[in-house]
């Protein structure tokens, strides 16, 4: 068992203050779900998250150390970003479904492995879209990008549920391919995103 | 999942601070204008001098005979005594004699630092006394402490300052170094939208989101915060720090001398200095009126609200970009705030609530004083601290104003942590070599949202040496980015192998003042698609070479695997490569690479297959020496 640095009573596992009020060390190694100290699943409560989130910062976060002994500055700091690394991938149900799967050894964002596992079809339409895409936005032709984005958008959520139906099936190739999927979605959006605000600020 | 539960104690002595017993205040040391405002019975309020005044303009005279004159007083003074009377003292806090905001405002005042100084100085009171920033800030925050022992009766024993919410590490240090020597204890610096929220009494009881839109004197700045459970989130921020209130005034002034036959004053510095003034005093009584009357001299001319807003409407329209990059950046729309908060004297005039109103689609709140907001939320904040103790403070997630990343092969930017990410936070990417027994790493850090390094602003460069040598794509660095809660980020670099490690330490947004930020944010859009294009070309050219080299030392060492007609059609693939390799066409250069790799995909298995059965027949090698 582990013992206090401060005071040296004996902590157990995952113990973040010791009765003496010292922050402890952090655990290293843990994943982001164990961080926030949330079940290691896809279907989590943004809400929930946020509230876990903020109760963890409140106590952990440097600004409450600021006059308090180095060490405990130190731990402290290495806590919060522990904890803010972890609520960054795991507010964002893409990257969480990324994340989960990357912990059973599948590396979705891997460029090489990009096309893999999709459907040829799929890639030749993605193709013929993004040069659409190209040539509306050399046209300037406003209507047409506004609805290729909102289309866009509708395909990008179809596939966000079939992810989180692909979850509760436990079907893990569905969400590799979904995911792999929404990476061209999203690079197709931001494209768009891009261009309008270049023209907003032209 | 119990086990994954943290246990979470209450955080106890560790962060006891001083409870503090006597009067604090709040203190708002703006570019124009500061105040001080207390907490009495429950309000806070804003204290006033004896002429009942709460604004005290923040302007310092030097005098040839050594007195210091601050406030309206000295702002008199400005015109006769430009170099001894300083203002605007605030855009110079932390910067060095080299910073661009320090070369940029000096016009009016006579500077004594040198090149290379780390802090500015100015000479005044006739050429008799050199003063930093700091004792200028100093001068006013004594006057606004006296203001306070006169008016709550008394010792002073704190004070909340506010700064701007993208002020760094050295110009939140010079302040709460102004506060020291003006002989104040400064409990806490508070970002400026922050303090206002919290004067809306936005506290740890409320919920929601909330824009504030900041227009000051010479500065604009937009924060999306958010509130919940205690802790103020800083979502995202922006602005632009060469736009505000005084632009209106010379927007009017311009008109006016146009009219009057001297379209730039012809250098008549008084002249031009009158009819600004005469412009904002107009411009301030357009306000609640439809119409009022110029006279400057000789000169009458009637002035309409329309004309006014005619004037400025195009200086009030810079505020929307900003606006909308800073809702993006914080993944919101118009409908997801709670509310919108005006922060500023330039938010009184109509046109801007009405714009404000038009940009975020609701009537924004404006029932406190906009010049007073920040200072009677700071004094809520010192009232916070003195009074109930440091466990019902609200808490502040800061943000970081600008990417940081790494230079790769070809000058492209690796972005390793995205703007706006929340601090402290960290980040790992793992690098591998280009080269052939490349036997190290240079490292270049960069901050910037632009595609290329060279766009960016270079913060540190380092080595990582001793590499294991091994062909290119083997060995791997991993590096990691720490940035702490001061903003202050620390690189790590290791390769993975021989646990070689080699770190630097930066202060990512020191001396990187809130134009070059604004700059690079600019820049970064409207060069958006032509980045695009050169990172993409540059990957591919990057690319080329390597496989072109891989290719070549390949048929060097293995040509007898080659079959048939082969070589030939892997030559003819690199002699098209190389031939387009040169050219500005990307895609045209992707597909010879794609082109190259099918030619040679079957050699390449056939060389893999090779390097396979000579491991495998190494080992039995081995074993046989084992068993002797």
């Amino acid at each position: 068992m582990a013992a206090c640095w401060s005071c040296d009573a004996p902590t157990g596992e995952r113990v973040v203050f010791c009765g003496c009020g010292a922050i402890q060390a952090p655990e290293r190694g843990l994943d982001h779900f164990a961080v926030l100290g949330v079940p290691r699943r896809f279907e989590l409560d943004a809400r929930e998250l946020e509230k876990r989130y903020k109760e963890l910062t409140r106590k952990l976060h440097p600004d409450r150390f600021a006059r308090a002994d180095a060490r405990a500055r130190r731990y402290s700091l290495e806590r919060a970003t522990q904890v803010n690394d972890a609520y960054k991938v795991l507010r964002s149900p893409v990257r969480r479904a990324e994340y989960l799967l990357k912990l059973e050894g599948i590396d979705v964002a891997d460029e090489k492995e990009g096309g893999k596992g999709l459907d040829p079809e799929f890639l030749m339409e993605v193709m013929a879209e993004r040069e659409a895409l190209a040539e509306a936005r050399a046209a300037g032709a406003r209507a047409q990008l506004d609805q290729m984005g909102a289309k866009m958008r509708a395909r990008r959520e179809a596939a966000m549920a079939k992810v989180a139906q692909g979850f509760a099936r436990g079907d893990r190739a569905a969400v590799e391919r979904e995911l792999k999927a929404l990476r061209y979605y999203d690079r197709f959006l931001e494209e768009l995103e891009e261009h309008e605000e270049a023209a907003a600020h032209a | 999942m119990p086990e994954a539960l943290l246990q979470i104690g209450e955080p106890g002595q560790s962060v006891a601070k001083s409870a503090c017993q006597g009067r604090v205040v709040g203190i708002d040391l703006g570019t124009t204008n500061s105040l001080v405002a207390a907490v009495e019975g429950g309000r806070p309020h804003c204290l006033a001098d004896p002429a009942g005044r709460t604004l005290l303009p923040s302007v310092v005279h030097y005098a040839d005979d050594g007195s210091i004159i601050v406030g309206r007083e000295a702002q008199r003074l400005a015109a006769r005594f430009p170099k001894d009377t300083i203002s605007s003292v605030k855009r110079f806090m932390g910067r060095g004699a080299d910073d661009a905001e320090a070369r940029r405002t000096m016009t009016p005042f006579e500077l004594a630092s040198q090149p290379g100084d780390p802090v500015v100085r100015f000479r005044v009171a006739g050429g008799q006394r050199e003063v930093t920033p700091i004792e200028v800030s100093a001068e006013i925050l004594r006057v606004l402490g006296e203001r306070a022992r006169q008016a709550l009766g008394g010792q002073l024993e704190g004070a909340v300052i506010t700064v701007p919410a993208y002020f760094d590490d050295a110009q939140r240090q010079a302040t709460k170094d102004a506060g020291r020597l003006a002989g104040l204890e400064v409990l806490r610096l508070l970002n400026e939208p922050t303090a206002a929220a919290l004067a809306y009494g936005l506290d740890k009881q409320s919920q929601g989101t909330f824009a504030v839109f900041d227009l000051g004197g010479g500065t604009f700045d937009i924060s999306i915060l958010k509130l919940e459970d205690g802790v103020f989130e800083v979502k995202s921020t922006g602005g632009d720090s060469a736009l505000g209130g005084d632009d209106f005034d010379r927007a009017l002034a311009g008109i006016l001398l146009g009219e009057m036959g001297r379209p730039d004053g012809g250098g008549d510095r008084v002249l031009v200095r009158t009819v600004i003034d005469a412009a904002r005093a107009a411009k301030e009584r357009l306000t609640p009126e439809e119409a009022t009357e110029v006279v400057i001299d000789r000169f009458r001319r009637k002035v309409t609200r329309a004309e006014l807003e005619a004037a400025i409407r195009p200086i009030l329209e810079r505020t929307s970009g900003p606006c909308r990059r800073a809702l993006k950046d914080a993944g919101l729309t118009p409908a997801d705030l709670d509310g919108v908060i005006l922060v500023g004297g330039a938010t009184r005039t109509p046109l801007v609530r009405q714009h404000v109103r038009a940009l975020f689609g609701r009537e924004p709140l404006g029932d406190i004083d906009p010049d007073e907001v920040v200072a009677l939320g700071a004094a809520v904040q010192a009232d916070l601290l003195a009074g109930s103790g440091p466990r019902d403070d609200v808490l502040l997630l800061d943000v970081i104003p600008l990417s940081l990343g790494l230079e790769m092969m070809g000058g492209v930017v690796e972005k390793v942590i995205p703007r706006n990410t929340t601090i402290p936070c960290g980040a790992k990417q793992v690098f591998t070599t280009f080269a052939d027994k490349q036997t190290g790493f240079d490292l270049h850090v960069v901050q910037g949202e632009r595609e290329l390094a060279s766009q960016c602003r270079s913060l540190a460069r380092f080595f990582l040496k001793g590499l294991p040598p091994a062909p290119a794509g083997v060995v791997r660095a991993e590096v990691t980015f720490l940035v702490d809660a001061d903003g202050i980020l620390r690189v790590t670099a290791r390769e993975q192998s021989t646990g070689q490690e080699a770190s630097v330490e930066v202060k990512p947004s020191y001396g990187l003042s809130e134009d070059e930020i604004e700059r690079m944010l600019r820049e970064s859009y409207e060069h958006a698609d032509e980045d695009v294009r050169v990172r993409l070309l540059t990957e591919q050219r990057v690319e080329a070479e390597r496989i072109l080299a891989a290719t070549r030392a390949a048929l060097a060492a293995d040509g007898q695997l080659l079959a048939g007609d082969e070589r030939a059609r892997i030559e003819q693939a690199i002699a098209l490569l190389d031939r387009l390799k040169a050219g500005l066409d990307g895609g045209a250069i992707r597909q010879a690479i794609e082109a190259l790799d099918q030619a040679s995909q079957e050699f390449a298995a056939r060389r893999m297959n090779q390097v396979l059965q000579r491991e495998m027949t190494g080992k039995r090698i081995d074993e046989v020496e084992k068993k002797l």
